[in-house]
């Protein structure tokens, strides 16, 4: 009987990379045998590392070589026969079920495809710009996560947020781009828009800043629209909004117009890595307008403070209002 | 998932013709040959490095037939400049970078793909990594999503790096040669490789 500290993945990737011992060996087997579902997930992942599909016939391969080889003034190869390398992909655990996977895209099952779903993130403090194979550029904000669906581009054009991104969206009226975010969709209809949505906070915000966009809940929004859909579900959309604050953040500018304290504390976790706490009856819901464009962290929260009427107190990265 | 493997259905690895050193002399050996104009060892390299050089190309381009032009033209490139061919230690080392090398730049001709590019001065190498925890095993459903999702957020270097390794049993020295990096660094991206292995395991036996 085998315990769980036998499963040491040092030896499972030794054993991968072809340098365990043969005692090792049949060590691992052993264990594999014991625990099909970690064989037939290291498998899997294993397999699909490089999926690609059956390379070119050798032969054939040298014979269009060898003609391109000829085309060029030197002497033709002379022609003969001999043993090729085995492959060293065919790994002995689980190919069956590899083989005949389906792979969860954001939207549909598709068999082996021939690409896998991009995930893109930034950490704190860090943004970045995406562009995309179709033109459409994704500015990312930082604590954010984007996923480009591996079937992006044939029909449609999906993608999935958890954070905040402003789409500049490249036309393609053949090809519909969505963006997922939670439970909400917000298809561009030619479009330049934000979405913000955090799951640790579970609401979702969409930003139009040009054109029109589809937004599951919401209906059809055009520019200067904002919607704002609650984490219980609540939808309110503002017309003829302010939406340069809303995108600012693009240029490395926090600025703010009537945003909920909640979203503030939130940017200031994502974008300079400090936790404030406010100490004040109801403070998620008291509204902050104003710019903390530029500022180092401490006097960022010194103005968030002054607004607020209240004083902050440090210890490190943590600040407390009150 | 359906759970095909049993007791004597695992094998060992795949048991290979030569052993790597012998390999890597016997292409050492070619190369040379083919310094002399020698065709048939010409053949005889390509006949045993294409498969597993296509495969590779194809991690990079996505597509077979650009896959396949890759390795042919590294091959001719070859042939072509055969007398001052200057190939050593490893052979194989030298055409998985010469591939590799072909493949950035035609992905950067071609604008295939996507393009990111960080803006901030904190630069985190390798841009964030979504691993797979448990918030994801609520969130994903089943193994195969998280499986996907692990693989999806594998950063590129690494997974040439892991490809290298298991499936084309590169060495370090080989693959830092092909990443165009230090051994060290090649033993940190493995030592990540494992980290990603060890989640799986946990992530398996948790469900």
């Amino acid at each position: 009987m085998s315990s769980s500290d036998e499963l040491s993945p040092e030896l499972f990737e030794r054993y991968l990379a072809g340098e365990t011992t043969p005692r090792e060996t049949a060590q691992v087997r052993r264990l594999f045998a014991e625990h099909p579902d970690v064989a037939d997930a290291l498998g899997a992942y294993v397999a699909r590392l490089d999926p690609s599909g059956e390379p070119p016939d050798t032969d054939a391969s040298w014979a269009v070589l060898r003609d391109r080889l000829a085309a060029a003034p030197r002497r033709p190869p002379v022609v003969r026969r001999l043993p090729t390398r085995p492959l060293r992909w065919a790994l002995p655990i689980a190919l069956a079920a590899a083989a005949c996977l389906t792979v969860a895209t954001m939207v549909t099952r598709r068999p082996t495809p021939t690409a896998l779903p991009r995930v893109y993130t930034t950490t704190v403090g860090q943004r970045a710009t995406l562009t995309l194979a179709d033109g459409t550029a994704i500015t990312i904000a930082p604590g954010s996560r984007l996923e480009v669906a591996a079937d992006f581009g044939r029909e449609r054009r999906d993608v999935r947020l958890d954070g905040e991104a402003y789409f500049a969206v490249a036309h393609d009226a053949a090809r519909p781009f969505t963006v997922f975010a939670g439970t909400v969709t917000a298809r561009d209809v030619g479009t330049a828009y934000v979405v913000r949505h955090y799951t640790d906070d579970g609401a979702v915000r969409v930003a139009v800043r040009e054109g029109r966009v589809d937004m599951s809940g919401a209906g059809l929004l055009r520019a200067g629209d904002i919607a704002s859909r609650s984490a219980d579900g609540a939808m309110r959309v503002e017309h003829g909004a302010d939406t340069d604050a809303m995108v600012s953040w693009t240029t490395g500018r926090l600025a703010y117009h009537d945003t909920p304290l909640a979203d503030v504390r939130g940017d200031l976790r994502r974008w300079y890595g400090i936790d404030v706490a406010v100490r004040r009856a109801a403070s998620d819901t008291v509204r902050f307008t104003g710019s903390l464009a530029g500022l180092p962290a401490h006097d960022a929260v010194a103005l968030l403070a002054a607004t607020l009427g209240l004083k902050a107190t440090w210890q490190g990265s943590h600040a407390v209002l009150r | 998932m359906a759970s095909t493997v049993g007791p004597g259905a695992v094998a060992g690895p795949a048991p290979v013709e030569l052993s790597s050193t012998a390999a890597a002399a016997r292409d050492l050996q070619l190369a040379a040959a083919i310094r002399r104009g020698d065709a048939q060892a010409f053949e005889t390299l390509y006949r045993a490095y294409h498969a597993a050089l296509w495969r590779f190309a194809h991690l990079a381009v996505n597509s077979s037939a650009v896959a396949e032009e890759l390795v042919q033209d590294v091959f001719l490139a070859v042939w072509q400049r055969r007398e001052t061919w200057d190939v050593r230690e490893s052979v194989r080392g030298w055409l998985y970078a010469a591939v590799r090398n072909r493949a950035i730049k035609h992905r950067r001709h071609a604008q295939l793909g996507e393009r990111l590019v960080v803006d901030t001065t904190d630069e985190v190498p390798g841009l964030g990594e979504a691993p797979m925890d448990s918030h994801d095993a609520v969130e994903g459903g089943d193994l195969e999503d998280a499986i996907n999702r692990a693989l999806a957020a594998i950063p590129e270097r690494r997974r040439v790096a892991m490809t290298l390794r298991w499936k084309h049993a590169l060495s370090p020295a080989e693959i830092a040669r092909v990443l165009q990096t230090t051994p060290e660094s090649v033993r940190v991206l493995l030592s990540r490789a494992r980290a990603d292995l060890a989640t799986l395991i946990g992530y398996v036996r948790s469900v």
